[in-house]
Parts: structure tokens; sequence; C-alpha cells
């Protein structure tokens, strides 16, 4: 069964960020923005997707993920936690991978 | 409550209060542990003390004034005994509680830390946790002060995350403050598709 994926207002402006920032022009975002869909899609189809580190993050698993737009590849990734239940998955950070675009 | 001890005092407190009759040797395991994780993942310590190479791994005299603090203000009982040719000195809490002012990311490493390391047998806290922590590793000067700058920020640079943001999406969750992905998502499509046209 999937679940039901929610983002508090933090992790929404974390993601307006990434797309709106890391991605140029009408076209490219709104792309980005579909990409970004499909990835969260897939993790609320599979909350195992995501690793576990250890410390306090270990409740919290990452989800990383490639982000391809046009040339444009990032490497994005989502902290979540799982709520068995309410059925839903909590988005909790948001953010790319690696060295910011210059 | 209004027992009003300092921050590192409150920071024994919490685990004497999870552990009846703490050995002190643990206690100070916990705290060190804690401060540690604290650095990796907020930057900063939890506590105050100044960390040393000693007999038994790492120590800071002061531990010892903070133990009198929680003492004399009622808030802890120490017990004392010779056993099998060695000192214990264990620390008791006397039930009284007090008001911790932890941020929501200290708490939550306090937490992973008393609940990973509290009941651990000793000899695999020392061995396979404090000692293989960077500054234990790097320590060569009986009772030099242990470079716990080692470990700054490690944990929150190999999770890309900053705990105490991460809390705070949380807590707005929990209150129900959220959106479902595809509304949040819809709305940023017409933000960016109509913001032309304005």
């Amino acid at each position: 069964m999937g679940y039901e994926l929610v983002l508090p207002p933090d992790t929404q402006s974390e993601i307006a960020d990434f797309i709106l920032n890391e991605f140029v022009g009408d076209v490219e975002q709104l792309e980005a923005a579909q990409a970004v869909e499909l990835e969260l899609d897939k993790l609320a189809a599979n909350p195992k997707l995501g690793t576990s580190p250890p410390g306090p993050f270990e409740n919290r698993p990452i989800y990383r993920f490639t982000i391809a737009v046009g040339e444009k590849r990032l490497t994005a990734q989502a902290s979540y936690k799982v709520l068995e239940r309410d059925g839903l998955i909590v988005v909790v950070g948001f953010g790319r991978v690696g060295p910011i675009a210059l | 409550m209004g027992a009003s001890v300092s921050r590192n005092a409150r920071l024994l407190k919490y685990f004497v209060q999870q552990y009846p009759g703490i050995p002190r040797k643990r206690l100070v395991k916990l705290v060190y542990m804690a401060d540690i994780i604290s650095r990796q993942f907020l930057g900063r310590p939890i506590s105050t003390f100044e960390y040393r190479l000693d007999k038994f791994g790492p120590y800071d005299p002061a531990i010892e004034d903070a133990v009198a603090e929680l003492v004399a203000a009622g808030l802890a009982r120490e017990d004392v005994t010779w056993e099998d040719n060695i000192n214990w000195k264990r620390l008791r809490d006397s039930g009284r509680p007090i008001a911790f002012d932890f941020t929501p990311g200290e708490s939550e490493i306090l937490a992973y830390t008393a609940k990973n390391y509290l009941n651990m047998p000793m000899p695999e806290l020392l061995d396979d946790v404090v000692y293989e922590t960077s500054p234990m590793k790097d320590a060569e000067v009986f009772r030099a002060p242990l470079r716990m700058e080692l470990v700054d920020n490690e944990g929150r640079k190999a999770v890309g995350f900053d705990l105490e943001a991460v809390i705070r999406a949380e807590r707005q969750a929990e209150t129900g403050n959220h959106a479902t992905l595809g509304a949040f998502l819809d709305g940023l499509r017409t933000r960016i598709a109509t913001r032309h046209s304005k």
C-alpha cells in the first residue's frame, strides 16, 4: 500500500528554493517540478528507498536521487519520517547534494 | 521544581534520572558521548566540560563540581562503596524534577545517547564507542586536552541536513501544518506559469 506524502511549510520552502534557484526559466523549472514529483511519488510507493545513517537521523531515512532536466543533472535528497498509523510520509528536509552551481 | 543548577549539572541529572544509581564512570562516558554527537550534528557541545585524556578515558575534573552541585541542591545523592577493590561512586536521583532547557536538537541527541549507551556493557561502550571517537584516537599525552573540535559538524556534513531544522519541520507536521505533495506542486506550477503575466 502506498503512503500519502506530505510537506510541512519549511520543506515546501526548501523544495521551492531548489526548483526556482537551481533551474532557470519556466520550462526548466516546470520540468524540475515534474521530476521532483516523480521521485517523491516513488518514495510514497516504497518508503524503504531511503537509507538510515547512524545517529539522530537513524529514524529519519534519507532518499537520494538525481534530477535530470535537459543537460543538467543534480543530486538531491529528502529526509523523511514514516507515520505508519496515519499512512503518511512526512518529508522533513529537502536539499541539493553537492556543490552549489556557479 | 525551582532548583537552579548549571547546565552541566542539568546534563548529569538527565542521565541520573534514567539510570538508578548510575556509576560515575558510565555517567562520564554518557556525557562525553552526548557532547561528541552534539558536536557532530549541531557543531557545538551540550556541556561546557573540557575533556582530557585520563586514567579511565575522557574526563574533566569539573564533573565533580557538577555532581556536588546536584547533591547540594537535593537533586541527587552520591553513594560511595568499596567493592572488589574498586571504589564505586554511584549517583542516585532524588526524584525531585527540574526543568530542562535543552533545544529540540539537543534533546534528540540526549535521547539517542540514552537509548544506545545507557545500558550498553561497559567494555563495549569503552572499546567500541568511546575509544573509537576521533578525539580519543588522536589523544597521546596523559591529561592533555582532547581535541573535541575534530568531530565538529562531521555528522551534519555526512547527512546534509541540519538537525534542528529537520525537527522544526517535524513539529510543524505534528500540528497538522502540512500540504500534500500534489497540492504544493500544483501551487508552485501555477506560481511559475503565471509570474510573467503579473
